[in-house]
């Protein structure tokens, strides 16, 4: 019985001419094509819907699942018109290729199907993988494209959420949490401080507060100086960085007026050995 | 034509304003009664929240005293300590009492302290919405005033009693002079190409929109609807129910005594600022009105390289795109853009 259907399927396998081998090529390509089309448009129409912009970013991965899917069971199904027996033996051979010398590739697919499926992380996120750190801009079905704050891409492979551990910043929101720290001498009126950089946050045009969302300022006490750390919410992840910058700086601003002054150099060493 | 300015203010309190007013009367009934609960009333820009305050002025004369801000107060010497105070006291605009800046709460943080210190005083307040929704994620001002009263916005029917009451019975005439053809909205329309050459062969082919049948099918403007129903739909949609605004869409849609359908200008904006410039427009939109020298004073402490030229350069790109007015010194967002305006701000979420 089996050597019966193993005939079949060989004789089937024999039946494939270069012209179906060329179709395939050919749907392939054009499933690259739609799906990189179909990822423009979703993401120009995301970013005219700022508010909701990571929630149309999600559909991107998904829909490039679809469309490969669907063009691989085409090619299987209506070209090469495969019976489910040979279904099953290529099915065996893909295990065998992934056993022999693919198995990186296959893993990294693998995982690129179960972080769309299981939303690890989203295109937009902020996120912290491995030795990686920076905007989700792609998720592929090999790699995710990251852009990291010095505007450098990085091809992280799928599979590091298999070996990894992933941190997102934002999971999904648009706002995301942003710690700054800020030291200042030991005889400073802290009060005052405290004040003038709860005020520097509220009043950032990044900054985003709501119930679930608040300002939190905080007040470190070290042997030789204080330190002030700020938890806020910036509105847009992307801004991260200009709102730190923008927060620290209208701080100081006020600070030098008040005259609040930054411990001497060698005493914040002392503090970051210490720690 | 126009009815005296008192009668036309009660008729306007009748338009929406039942149930604030029902509010704050009950808020104030309680104090006489000995429970004391401070008010804030909330409101859009020109949606009526002064003309609320006077009519609770009216109503009880010998017990209120009214303040109106008209400008950010900067210095917390310039609220005003009455010797004599009523029992009851009514400050309108009381969004002028902060800036978005560092050292920009002191004023308000004052009053706040006044509010909670003077226990056998009533305090109404009138605020700008967006200004309120800040401030109460900030300084969590709700607690201050435990009555929240919104003025709500008026639909279609509430819309065109209000707008007509300046008129006698059928003095307006509505004109429906605009044919809606039964079109179809997309069509394929065939040019030939290279004519002489192909002998109309070859053609090409595109999508041709119906733009007039498309927005009858968005916006509901059936043919058989009137051309008042349809006048007065738009305008409460366009003003988003707000009367101020309407008012103004109104008297300029009007060629007394005729309203045309063919007047109706629905807005469609494509709002196009850089970060300072949202920020700016955002400022202009939560004080309502304002100088370009207290939005300069805001704006200063924000980014470092402010300079007269910048400001004016963003103003003027806001009067470009006419977004902003500029009514003697202060600037406001246009009466007709003041929804679009609010929904590119929610858009970017600068208003919360």
């Amino acid at each position: 019985m089996a050597e019966v259907n193993l005939d079949t399927v060989v004789t089937g396998f024999e039946q494939i001419d270069p012209n179906t081998v060329l179709v395939s090529f050919v749907i392939i390509i054009l499933a690259v094509i739609l799906s990189k089309i179909v990822a423009f448009f979703l993401t120009k129409f995301s970013e005219m819907t700022w508010r909701y912009r990571l929630h149309f970013k999600t559909i991107i991965p998904l829909s490039k699942v679809l469309i490969y899917s669907l063009a691989v069971y085409y090619i299987f199904a209506s070209l090469f018109a495969l019976s489910f027996n040979q279904l099953v033996l290529l099915s065996g051979l893909i295990g065998a290729a992934i056993g022999i010398g693919l198995r990186n590739l296959f893993e990294n697919i693998a995982a690129g199907i179960i972080i769309v499926m299981e939303k690890t992380y989203h295109v937009g996120d902020r996120i912290e993988m491995g030795d990686y750190y920076g905007e989700v801009k792609d998720i592929g079905l090999r790699a995710t494209r990251l852009v990291t704050p010095n505007d450098e891409l990085v091809l992280a492979p799928n599979n590091l959420v298999f070996t990894q551990c992933v941190a997102s910043g934002n999971s999904g929101s648009s706002e995301m949490m942003a710690m700054l720290d800020i030291y200042i001498e030991n005889d400073s009126d802290v009060d005052l401080a405290m004040k003038i950089l709860r005020e520097a946050v509220v009043t950032s045009r990044f900054v985003y507060i709501s119930p679930t969302r608040p300002v939190v300022i905080l007040l470190n006490d070290y042997p030789f100086y204080k330190g002030l750390k700020a938890r806020a919410y910036v509105n847009d992840l992307r801004d991260e960085f200009v709102f730190r910058s923008d927060v620290t700086r209208r701080t100081w601003n006020e600070f030098y007026k008040k005259g609040i002054k930054p411990p001497k150099a060698h005493i914040v060493n002392y503090g970051n050995a210490a720690e | 034509m126009v009815a005296s300015d008192e009668n036309d203010s009660i008729k306007k309190l009748v338009f929406g304003l039942d149930e604030p007013i029902a509010a704050i009367q009950k808020a104030i009934s309680d104090f006489v009664s000995g429970q004391r609960v401070n008010i804030a009333i909330l409101a859009l820009p020109y949606a009526g929240k002064s003309e609320l305050v006077d009519e609770i002025f009216k109503m009880h004369p010998r017990e209120v005293t009214k303040v109106t801000f008209s400008s950010i107060m900067d210095n917390k010497g310039q609220i005003p300590l009455l010797k004599d105070p009523t029992r009851i006291m009514i400050f309108d605009n009381c969004h002028y009492l902060y800036m978005r800046k560092i050292g920009g709460f002191d004023v308000i943080e004052e009053f706040l302290n006044m509010v909670l210190s003077s226990d056998k005083i009533l305090y109404i307040t009138t605020w700008n919405i967006h200004s309120w929704n800040y401030l109460d994620r900030v300084l969590d001002i709700g607690r201050y005033f435990p009555v929240q009263v919104k003025i709500p916005s008026l639909n279609p029917a509430d819309m065109k009693e209000f707008l007509l009451s300046a008129y006698n019975e059928n003095e307006i005439q509505f004109v429906n002079d605009i044919e809606v053809k039964k079109e179809k909205i997309f069509q394929v329309v065939k040019r030939p190409i290279a004519k002489n050459i192909t002998r109309g062969k070859v053609n090409l082919y595109s999508l041709r929109i119906n733009y007039i049948a498309l927005q009858t099918l968005l916006f509901n403007r059936t043919p058989s609807e009137t051309a008042e129903s349809t006048i007065f739909k738009e305008i409460t949609k366009i003003s988003r129910g707000n009367p101020g605004v309407a008012k103004d869409i109104w008297n300029k849609w009007l060629e007394y005594p005729v309203i045309k359908t063919s007047n109706i200008n629905t807005v469609f904006s494509n709002i196009d600022l850089d970060s300072t410039g949202r920020f700016v427009l955002y400022i202009i939109l939560s004080m309502g009105h304002i100088k370009k020298a207290e939005l300069k004073n805001i704006i200063l402490n924000w980014t470092y390289n402010v300079d007269d030229m910048m400001i004016n350069k963003i103003i003027f790109e806001m009067l470009n795109q006419d977004l902003i007015t500029k009514n003697d010194e202060y600037y406001s967002v246009k009466h007709e853009k003041l929804s679009v305006v609010v929904k590119y701000l929610e858009n970017i979420r600068l208003v919360w």
